[in-house]
């Protein structure tokens, strides 16, 4: 269902910028309960059967590909896998892993004397992960011995695979726990939606609609609730009242034409780069250094995660692409341990890429991978397993998003990533590296290499009791501002050492939920 | 060779089991991509040439009707917009390939006895070889890298590599029906023989 594309609205109560994993959430729930909201997508309104193509390369249109400049000594991939372009944002093309964060993720700083606490606890969120994983559904494992549930998993855990088996085999061997990864993938049919068929091109947009994107979960909830959604909008300006306390209205450009829209409430989920970027350009005589960063800190912190892999061969092929990307995990070395010479910790998964995302990551790590050399190691294409790590990354201040002097299609500063790593990273993928070659090994591995990766994007308008030290609230409300709220990975203030989208979920229903409260 | 996939194999053979959609795409990135040379839209049919030189030794192909048109299709791709992520000093896509080309020519006419067009197939490695095994930080050396990363984009977009590598393509709607080891669908390509 494709709506408002004819049609502007001149007001509204709710305008959410951003329609992906939490702005898709936040105008699900917020038009369910009662608000008139109007959601703007700066990507297109994406039609399962006939835009998605189960396709490497076709499908990198899901991408973000705007202008985006990279820095630092660990330059990140600032579009691609990171960030989505379209309705659905981020969850048309990700793995699904829906894992939450632990509760000692949220008090790093008490517990480990790293990062930051948060102003908020686990907790605070239990009911809202829980919300959630029933709302799109997720599949899990009964069994998950490393966070504390109150209620099980809405849906059986998803197959398992070859390449799940060979990772349980060698882990086992080590004593190290195994489970199948909590997936926002249906294993049951549901209305509408097809039940998972294993047919591989997850991070491709999925045809059977298993996967639970918002753009076929609670966007389409939104839309039939009355929610109105307008795509290929780019917001270029959030004009505020008099007092210059209250954003009035956001100005955007749908086919190379201004528009305005007012509003009572604006919600921000542009991600971790859009939404400083947003903030930082819309500078004014009360807000000079940009709206709601009094602070200084919008843009600051910016994190991801080691991605770090190792690419493991075996005797017999393993014909990964059978599974969705990721499928099995541990997490028996996700917290602190005294043994170690690094804090915190990072979670284990086998991977299966497709042929392209394979052959790039490893000729990127790789000196002699070109040539009739690369043709002959993808010959062996089958018989290979990659091992990742998603590890902590501690929030540095220097790790930013700026604006840079350079100009887009609409007029807007390009914006500029700044990444280098800590030494703690640095630390920890030599360990974890150590420890899925050992896997790997035990698990009858015949060669091993290394590849180093990052992935995902987090902090840049981090939240915080502190006005002098975050940009939200812990009700994710900007600090200087009386009707601006924050809502994603960019409000993290510590990483944790999971894949993000679970927990910007949970933060999206639980704002709904304080909203629907406050204002209803 | 311990391990021999089935020669036999064809991932094309099956493309009226995929989707429409999915058909419609592959079918118009094989007319466009493969068989006899095109021009190049871009780059100057100079840089072109240089482009293809380099694009064979990232990748070698035999020439022929099957030759996937790696060099042409990276020029598809290429515009003086702003697009994408530019990574440190690297300009944009379109402005970084003009200037790589002029990068490698440079080099060439600096460091080698004859102009890239006249050198021959180990000459060329060892000049690839030379630069992109340093691991330097040098303007011709992330260009070299951002043409591999291209051309892997390019070549393993098509069925014909998929054939090479034991990859079955697109399998929707039918799926995987058997994922334990040592389990497949009829389907899919098998190996003669595996074991060491």
């Amino acid at each position: 269902m494709k709506n408002m594309q004819n049609d502007f609205p001149q007001k509204t109560q709710i305008a959410i910028v951003g329609l992906g994993a939490a702005g898709g959430v936040l105008f699900g729930k917020l038009a369910e309960a009662g608000f008139d909201v109007v959601g703007l997508e700066a990507g297109p309104f994406w039609d399962s059967d006939n835009d998605f193509v189960s396709d490497e390369r076709e499908m990198e249109k899901t991408k973000w590909n705007d202008p985006r400049i990279s820095l630092g000594e660990n330059p990140l991939d600032l579009g691609g896998g990171t960030s989505g372009k379209g309705v659905g944002g981020g969850t048309v093309h990700y793995t699904m892993m829906s894992l939450r964060m632990h509760s000692s993720d949220f008090k790093t700083r008490t517990i480990d004397g790293v990062g930051v606490d948060w102003p908020i606890d686990y907790d605070d969120l239990e009911k809202h992960y829980l919300e959630i994983e029933e709302g799109l559904p997720v599949s899990g494992p009964d069994d998950f011995p490393w966070v504390e549930r109150s209620k099980g998993y809405p849906m059986r855990a998803h197959r398992q695979s070859c390449m799940d088996a060979r990772f349980k085999l060698g882990a086992e061997k080590l004593d190290i726990r195994v489970a199948s990864c909590p997936l926002a993938c249906i294993t049951e049919p549901l209305t509408g939606r097809q039940p998972c068929i294993n047919r591989g091109f997850c991070e491709q947009g999925c045809k059977p609609k298993a996967k639970s994107s918002t753009l076929i979960t609670y966007i389409p909830r939104g839309i039939k609730a009355g929610g109105q959604v307008i795509s290929e909008a780019m917001v270029t300006r959030i004009n505020l009242d008099e007092t210059g306390k209250k954003a009035k209205s956001l100005v955007y450009i749908k086919n190379g034409k201004e528009h305005e829209l007012n509003c009572e409430i604006l919600i921000l989920s542009a991600f971790a780069i859009e939404t400083p970027r947003l903030l930082l350009n819309n500078k004014s005589k009360k807000h000079p250094q940009g709206l709601a960063n009094s602070s200084g800190i919008v843009g600051k912190y910016l994190m991801c995660h080691t991605d770090h892999v190792v690419y493991a061969k075996f005797k017999d092929p393993l014909y990964v692409y059978h599974n969705p990307p990721v499928t099995s995990l541990t997490q028996d070395f996700y917290e602190t341990d005294p043994v170690n010479n690094f804090a915190r910790g990072y979670t284990l998964a086998p991977y299966s890429g497709r042929p392209i995302s394979f052959a790039l990551l490893a000729a990127s790590a790789r000196n002699d991978l070109w040539g009739q050399k690369l043709l002959d190691f993808m010959r062996e294409y089958n018989f290979w397993l990659q091992l990742g790590m998603i590890g902590e990354v501690l929030p540095q201040e220097n790790n930013r998003v700026e604006l840079s002097s350079e100009k887009d299609e609409f007029g807007l500063p390009i914006p500029a990533a700044t990444f280098s790593m800590g030494d703690n990273e640095k630390k920890m993928i030599e360990v974890g590296y150590q420890k899925m070659e050992a896997i790997m090994r035990a698990a009858g591995a015949i060669e091993m290499f290394r590849a180093p990766l990052f992935v995902h994007l987090m902090g840049t308008t981090r939240m915080g009791n502190d006005p002098k030290k975050s940009v939200v609230d812990k009700n994710l409300k900007a600090h200087d501002l009386d009707n601006l709220y924050i809502c994603g990975n960019s409000v993290f203030p510590t990483s944790g050492a999971v894949n993000p989208t679970l927990t910007t979920q949970a933060l999206a229903a639980r704002l709904a939920s304080h909203l629907t409260e406050k204002f209803k | 060779m311990p391990r021999i996939l089935d020669k036999n194999y064809r991932t094309l053979d099956r493309l009226d089991k995929w989707d429409k959609v999915t058909q419609n795409s592959i079918k118009k990135r094989l007319k466009e991509e493969i068989g006899a040379v095109s021009s190049f839209d871009f780059l100057s049919e100079k840089e072109g040439k240089i482009l293809k030189i380099i694009t064979d030794i990232a990748i070698p192909q035999e020439n022929g009707t099957n030759y996937i048109k790696i060099a042409e299709a990276v020029d598809k791709g290429l515009s003086d917009r702003k697009e994408g992520v530019r990574y440190g000093e690297n300009p944009w896509s379109g402005e970084f390939y003009r200037a790589g080309l002029k990068a490698v020519g440079e080099y060439i006419e600096k460091n080698c006895a004859k102009p890239i067009e006249k050198m021959s197939g180990a000459e060329l490695k060892d000049f690839f070889s030379k630069i992109i095994e340093e691991r330097g930080s040098g303007l011709l050396y992330r260009f070299l890298r951002r043409v591999l990363s291209d051309a892997i984009g390019i070549y393993f977009s098509h069925p014909a590599s998929w054939d090479k590598v034991g990859f079955p393509g697109p399998a929707y709607p039918e799926g995987y029906a058997y994922l334990d080891c040592g389990e497949k669908d009829d389907w899919e390509p098998k190996y003669e023989k595996y074991a060491e």
